[in-house]
């Protein structure tokens, strides 16, 4: 059962890792191993980077993130990704979007709920 | 009585190091392959090997098998040119057959032919010798042939000779009477254009890797510049 719960939050993941990703630069730009590290901090497993950077050359094409490369201070540079301002004003549609969307969707669990009972 | 054998051997690569450099190898002629620029390739490449230098992974669990990830970057990125090098080849094979058909033109006006055809022949030999230099250069880095454009080497020399061969019948068939300085002008005009049509493509194509991932630079793309 474990593993069924698994995968089915694995596909709900896989939906929004996008607007994950952006909401997690909110809190200041980062490189794309940060930004991976993030993710897991908030709960969820760790996105792997043939999924993650696919993602970050998206939302720098659309302008929602500009890229400066930092030169490491004995390690490699890294490329720290920050949000434009469309970056933000998308971000924070999402966020009122989601909010919206799982309200709706506590709703019908909660009436589900209780029909049940 | 012994012998000492002293033998030099070069350092060697730590194993994740070469594991890392066949992927990037292939990740890059795959991306280049479809049209992606060189700085961004480079880019790229610096960036996923900062990730893998951080994690430790090995790059296919962490990026997934170099094709699907490099189809993936590239339906992401909105930066494909599949079709740049065919017209870049295209361009170049019809300045050369531009520039040959001045010089027979100019032939035909001043004298007889033999001689500027020979020199049209010789031009024409050197365009391909150069033609299949190239391609084979690029082609050996999966650039041209490797991917998605296996048809591409042959399409150019297919409508290379067709040119050719087309320019050929028509101007010894037909009495051109063309004025020697417009001759020199297109020739001198289409020798300019497939210069610069060489100089842009292989310009594209530079691959340059930024920061410092050291075991990156010599990752075989040497001869396209740093």
């Amino acid at each position: 059962m474990a593993s069924t719960n698994d995968d089915l939050q694995t596909r709900w993941f896989r939906g929004v890792l996008e607007a994950c990703v952006l909401g997690t630069l909110r809190s200041g730009p980062a490189y794309g191993y940060e930004i991976a590290g993030r993710v897991e901090a908030a709960g969820f497993a760790r996105p792997k980077g043939g999924t993650l950077y696919p993602i970050l050359s998206r939302l720098e094409a659309d302008d929602l993130v500009v890229p400066a490369w930092i030169e490491g201070v004995g390690g490699p540079s890294r490329k720290y990704y920050g949000l434009t301002t469309q970056g933000i004003a998308a971000a924070d549609d999402i966020a009122g979007q989601w909010h919206h969307f799982s309200s709706n969707v506590s709703k019908l669990l909660g009436d589900t709920t209780r029909s049940r009972s | 009585m012994t012998t000492e054998h002293r033998t030099t051997n070069p350092p060697a690569v730590p194993p994740e190091y070469a594991a890392r450099r066949v992927y990037f190898e292939s990740l890059t002629g795959l991306l280049l392959a479809q049209g992606l620029d060189g700085s961004r390739v480079g880019e790229l490449v610096a960036e996923l090997d900062s990730d893998l230098e951080m994690s430790g992974a090995d790059p296919v669990e962490e990026f997934g098998p170099a094709g699907e990830f490099a189809a993936a970057l590239i339906k992401s990125s909105g930066s494909a040119r599949p079709a740049r090098y065919l017209a870049a080849q295209l361009a170049f094979a019809v300045s050369l057959g531009t520039a040959g058909a001045a010089l027979l033109a100019t032939g035909n006006h001043t004298a007889p032919g033999v001689v500027t055809l020979h020199v049209w022949m010789v031009v024409n030999v050197a365009a391909i010798a150069i033609g299949v230099w190239a391609l084979k250069a690029v082609g050996s880095r999966g650039v041209v042939g490797r991917s998605s454009s296996p048809f591409a080497s042959v399409g150019w020399f297919v409508l290379y000779v067709a040119f050719v061969v087309g320019v050929s019948l028509l101007t010894t068939n037909l009495d051109v009477d063309l004025p020697t300085w417009v001759a020199w002008l297109v020739l001198g005009l289409a020798g300019t254009a497939s210069v610069v049509t060489l100089i842009v493509t292989v310009r594209m194509q530079r691959v340059s890797v930024p920061g410092n991932a050291r075991h990156l630079r010599d990752l075989g793309w040497g001869w396209m510049g740093r």
